[in-house]
């Protein structure tokens, strides 16, 4: 828990162009780390753009959702994660739509980072793109995380032409999750 | 009277230019903005675009402009040129890089040397002394602007990308022509090509101007002005903003902004 904690504390946007080459100091074998250069890591980006898209991006980040797909959580979304995200059909009503499946691509461009889910729907392939930090997006929860070894690439487009069994655990988790919301249906 | 203002100034050289800088320049009274006013624009640099999204859910392509050091440097008046106009400066330059000549200019001017200078027609009222720094929030969010910049330069291009012609048939015999204009015109009558026929040429690096394009936010801090949609020209380019020409009055300024900063916002 604690090593998640110090992993996000990390993950906050911070460009990498400012990580200062760590300090070898006269204690070579002490167990505390050397000081970084905390001055360059809080520096204010050179770059106009980056400091745009940062500031874009902690404006759109309240529930958490860069943490999730960050490249170096290890709990984050990874290429072959089961996702199941809910979104608004419209910012005025609050009805909503869910899609699951497979998460095939991340693509990682700043405040226009998407991904895409792809789930057998009725014997018919559907692929859908979700903007990451569009405010339509509700919510994004990890149904099943893929075991290592399994998915080798970063892009899993070949999934359209050979699924194998990748798309198998996705009935049973859709009736699991809808016995979940079910069950806190009647417990309210 | 005009002497003894000069004398009180700490500007070199030219008397015009003493009588019109802020440290001399006294307004009779702080000008009252009308629908006929016309304000004066900025120079700003292209950074470059990135995306937002609007209340409605939609996202929008969004330019991200900066002002760099912008100020009034010269002013062009009825009575001594014809018309009036603000001439605007852009980004500071270093001494080293400017010639003697530029450099004595802008001593006589009083003001600090600039890369990129370029004239704003104004009407009389929104005339601003020289030497008055100009910032974002000159500009209101939800305000529509033009924004003229040289546009990205394609060398000579072709008769299918200049013109948008068709071209021939890729197969069924065409020789070595499959990307050339065809036709020029008939045979004995006219017995010329008419001119602007169009052909292949140089296209783009010429001034173009994007009208009525909507400011999405304004970063007082950074200087940054968020633009609907794109720009003319590549990354670190110069481009003029200016209020829109071909909208007036609410329909150019949100309601809750009227009247706009006029002739600009006061710097406290």
């Amino acid at each position: 828990m604690n090593a998640l904690k110090t992993a996000t504390a990390r993950l906050v946007a911070r460009p990498s162009i400012f990580r200062a080459p760590i300090v070898a100091t006269k204690l070579n074998f002490s167990t505390c780390t050397p000081a970084r250069n905390t001055a360059a890591l809080n520096a204010k980006p050179k770059n106009v753009m980056e400091f745009v898209d940062s500031q874009l991006i902690s404006q759109a980040n309240a529930d958490g959702r860069q943490e999730l797909f960050a490249r170096k959580n290890p709990q984050g979304v990874k290429p072959g994660s089961i996702l199941l995200v809910e979104t608004l059909n419209s910012t005025a009503d609050k009805s909503t739509s869910t899609f699951m499946g497979v998460c095939i691509a991340i693509r990682r461009k700043g405040i226009d980072s998407s991904f895409t889910l792809r789930n057998i729907v009725m014997r018919v392939g559907v692929e859908q793109r979700f903007s990451l930090y569009s405010p339509l997006v509700k919510s994004i929860r990890i149904l099943q995380k893929p075991t290592d070894l399994k998915f080798r690439r970063a892009k899993l487009f070949y999934l359209r032409d050979q699924p194998g069994k990748a798309f198998q655990p996705l009935q049973g988790l859709w009736k699991q999750e809808q016995l979940d919301k079910a069950a806190a249906v009647a417990k309210k | 009277m005009l002497l003894g203002r000069v004398l009180a100034a700490p500007v070199k050289g030219s008397l015009w230019a003493a009588a019109f800088h802020s440290s001399s320049f006294q307004a009779a009274a702080a000008p009252v903005w009308t629908s006929d006013s016309v304000r004066t624009g900025v120079i700003a640099r292209k950074k470059g675009m990135t995306s937002m999204w609007d209340e409605a859910g939609s996202r929008l392509p969004v330019t991200v402009l900066q002002l760099e050091d912008v100020i009034v440097t010269d002013i062009r008046t009825k009575e001594k040129h014809g018309y009036s106009a603000l001439q605007i400066g852009s980004t500071t330059k270093k001494e080293k890089n400017v010639s003697k000549p530029l450099r004595v200019h802008y001593e006589n001017l009083g003001v600090g040397l600039r890369e990129k200078v370029a004239e704003f027609k104004v009407s009389e009222d929104a005339i601003l002394p020289i030497g008055t720094e100009l910032s974002a929030s000159h500009f209101v969010t939800g305000q529509y602007v033009d924004i003229t910049a040289p546009s990205i330069g394609k060398g000579f291009a072709g008769v299918m990308k200049r013109w948008n012609f068709a071209g021939l048939p890729a197969s069924h015999g065409v020789s070595l022509t499959h990307r050339s204009g065809g036709s020029t015109g008939q045979r004995k009558w006219p017995s010329k090509v008419f001119k602007g026929k169009k052909m292949a040429g140089r296209l783009g690096g010429t001034s173009v101007t994007v009208q009525s394009l909507k400011v999405l936010k304004v970063d007082p801090e950074e200087n940054l002005v968020y633009i609907k949609g794109s720009v003319p020209g590549f990354d670190d380019q110069f481009v003029k903003i200016k209020d829109a020409v071909k909208l007036r009055g609410e329909k150019l300024f949100p309601k809750e902004s009227m009247p706009p900063p006029f002739p600009t916002v006061n710097k406290q």
